[in-house]
């Protein structure tokens, strides 16, 4: 029993003095969760920039959970980071947990996602209206007159579905839209809606298709693809995101691009607007990054 | 000294260490991750990580009494859910904070009694019923809330229970001892609570000296539905919203705190310190981890060896 006991502090103490630490200087990243590769490659760009500079970087992931973020920024709070780095998991409420920080005299920066409330330094995110119109800039450069056109929206209420919707139509025009429908981020409600089209719209020879994230463009391709008279090669479906299976399809000629976040650059640039503040320059507040097209690869 | 004092005080300190595992590896850890970080014997974080600990201290509280009747509870996390978000979609329609509360903790109790009657009545076994209700409920939430999350509740009530002081400690800490020193007294001080460790030990035995068992499982599963109800009111208010996926998982975090305060999943053991302590140690192993900044991993390893020693020490009593 007593050896129990003792393998258990043995265990604890061999973690804790592990990592044991002398004074140093912290930046939190506080992410909504490290289980999706889009946040880990934010993390990566941040560590980039960190690198040889004085700074460590603490990442906790909260795997999407508002209660556990609030914990992981308190114990941010605790140990005196010098800046925090926060994706948040719920932007309409975090605002409480931004003003905890910034009354600790520790200024914040939101990435990738906003905070509706608390005084944020800077806000470091894709720019998602302008990526709507890049993607309605390429599909109309692709896309022949006279097919139909869908747009699949994402889940409403979702500030990316939103704002590609936005940008897509300011570019595209929404009359020239033949229907736009949601399909809630999902490959299988793209799938549904599309062949719900085709068959509205008497199963066209080709059809152009934009869908705000690549898992409900990935569903509007096997749509076409099971039409005995839709064809894929006269379609035209552009998604949203460069996940792999999007970047695939598009090489095997099924889907025609995607439009690529670039999370190791919003990490990158995320991480230098704090080094810039820290050190005392004045920094831009609001800091949109780029996105790029994929198209297939020649 | 001689022979004879000296056994007497570690034979003492033997049994006091027997019977106080989880205080003392509560003790250790915080020792330790003391030692590692400068940061957590500090004001600011002792009062985080006893707030941290008060959601699944509640849940565990009701996981508690449910294990020692020899049965398990899998749909509290989907308790928590409904109920808090039930709450939230009645404020927000402007109704008062107080009764949307109210309202909650009768939600948490009905879905109980339900749990109760399915397994006391219906002869379901705990470990079916429970899983059964965990989904029926999560999907309840997500059907009345559409997916979509009740937020912005307003500063009343409703935000100080979550998010509020008293003298400087947060109310969920108050709520935490509160409900701790009322299952402390009625576990070891009513029949109520004796009858419990008396089904959980030997349900036969039981019935046979007249307690009527049916009656009593479905009042214990009643008090772990009104518990998660109470952790969802704290969680929503909390995070300020109720979110469709809020509470899940937290079952097993609940049942871990309550093993490792030596309650035994085979029935008719278990404490309310023990309990209080196990949710402590799970709150300072995760602050402790993310003070010293290891991997977010870590933390699921850690506390599972936790578990796997604590049983261990456990049987070995």
């Amino acid at each position: 029993m007593k050896k129990l006991l003792i393998l258990l502090l043995a265990l604890v103490s061999v973690i804790g003095l592990s990592a044991c630490q002398k004074e140093e200087l912290k930046i939190g990243f506080a992410a909504s969760t490290f289980t999706n590769p889009f946040f880990n490659d934010i993390k990566d760009g941040i560590l980039e920039t960190l690198e040889g500079t004085d700074y460590t970087l603490v990442a906790l992931g909260a795997d999407n959970d508002a209660a556990v973020q609030a914990g992981q920024i308190e114990d941010l709070i605790a140990q005196g980071v010098k800046l925090i780095l926060l994706n948040p998991v719920d932007s309409t409420t975090v605002g409480t947990k931004i003003d905890e920080a910034n009354a600790a005299g520790i200024p914040v920066i939101t990435v990738d996602r906003s905070a509706e409330s608390g005084e944020v330094i800077a806000h470091v995110a894709s720019d998602n209206v302008a990526g709507g119109e890049m993607a309605a800039e390429y599909l109309q450069s692709v896309c022949p007159d006279g097919l139909p056109v869908l747009q699949l929206t994402g889940q409403a209420g979702a500030s990316a579905a939103i704002d590609r919707q936005a940008g897509f139509e300011s570019v595209w025009g929404v009359d020239n839209i033949d229907q736009t429908s949601t399909a809630n981020w999902s490959r299988s409600e793209g799938q549904t809606v599309t062949e719900a089209f085709l068959a509205a719209q008497g199963n066209p020879e080709g059809v152009c298709i934009f869908a705000a994230n690549d898992e409900m463009a990935l569903g509007a391709v096997e749509a076409i693809k099971a039409n005995l008279v839709t064809d894929i090669t006269n379609s035209y479906v552009v998604g949203f995101d460069a996940i792999d299976d999007a970047v695939n399809s598009v090489n095997a000629g099924e889907m025609v691009a995607t439009i690529a976040q670039q999370p190791v650059e919003i990490g990158r640039v995320a991480a230098q607007i704090a080094l810039d503040y820290l050190d005392g320059k004045t920094v831009e507040t609001n800091v949109p990054v780029a996105l790029a097209v994929i198209t297939k690869e020649e | 000294m001689s022979n004879e004092k000296l056994k007497k005080i570690t034979g003492g300190f033997g049994k006091f260490s027997r019977k106080n595992i989880p205080f003392l590896g509560l003790i250790a850890i915080s020792i330790f991750v003391g030692i590692a970080s400068p940061n957590f014997f500090t004001e600011y974080n002792i009062i985080s990580v006893l707030r941290q600990a008060s959601i699944n201290g509640l849940l565990a509280f009701g996981l508690t009494v449910v294990i020692i009747s020899g049965g398990i509870d899998l749909s509290v996390g989907s308790i928590l859910a409904v109920s808090s978000m039930v709450m939230a979609l009645m404020i927000n329609s402007g109704t008062n904070p107080f009764i949307a509360m109210i309202v909650a903790l009768l939600i948490g109790a009905i879905v109980g009694i339900i749990n109760g009657v399915l397994i006391a009545k219906g002869k379901l076994q705990p470990f079916i019923a429970t899983l059964g209700t965990m989904m029926v409920f999560r999907g309840a939430t997500l059907y009345i809330s559409n997916g979509v999350p009740a937020s912005k509740l307003g500063e009343g009530l409703i935000g100080w229970i979550g998010r509020g002081y008293f003298l400087g400690i947060p109310i969920p800490v108050y709520v935490l001892v509160i409900i701790f020193l009322i299952f402390h007294y009625f576990l070891r001080n009513t029949t109520f609570g004796k009858r419990i460790y008396a089904i959980g030990g030997n349900e036969k035995a039981a019935r046979l000296s007249g307690v009527n068992v049916e009656k009593n499982l479905i009042y214990i599963y009643m008090i772990s539905g009104i518990l998660a109800a109470l952790a969802g009111i704290i969680l929503t208010s909390r995070v300020d919203s109720a979110v469709p996926t809020a509470g899940q998982g937290y079952e097993l975090t609940a049942i871990a705190a309550a093993v490792i305060g030596g309650t035994s999943l085979a029935g008719g053991k278990g404490r309310a310190v023990g309990t209080i302590v196990g949710a402590l140690i799970i709150a300072v192993i995760v602050n402790g981890l993310n003070l010293v900044g290891t991997s977010p991993y870590l933390q699921q390893i850690i506390t599972g060896l936790v578990i796997v020693f604590a049983v261990i020490a456990d049987r070995k009593k």
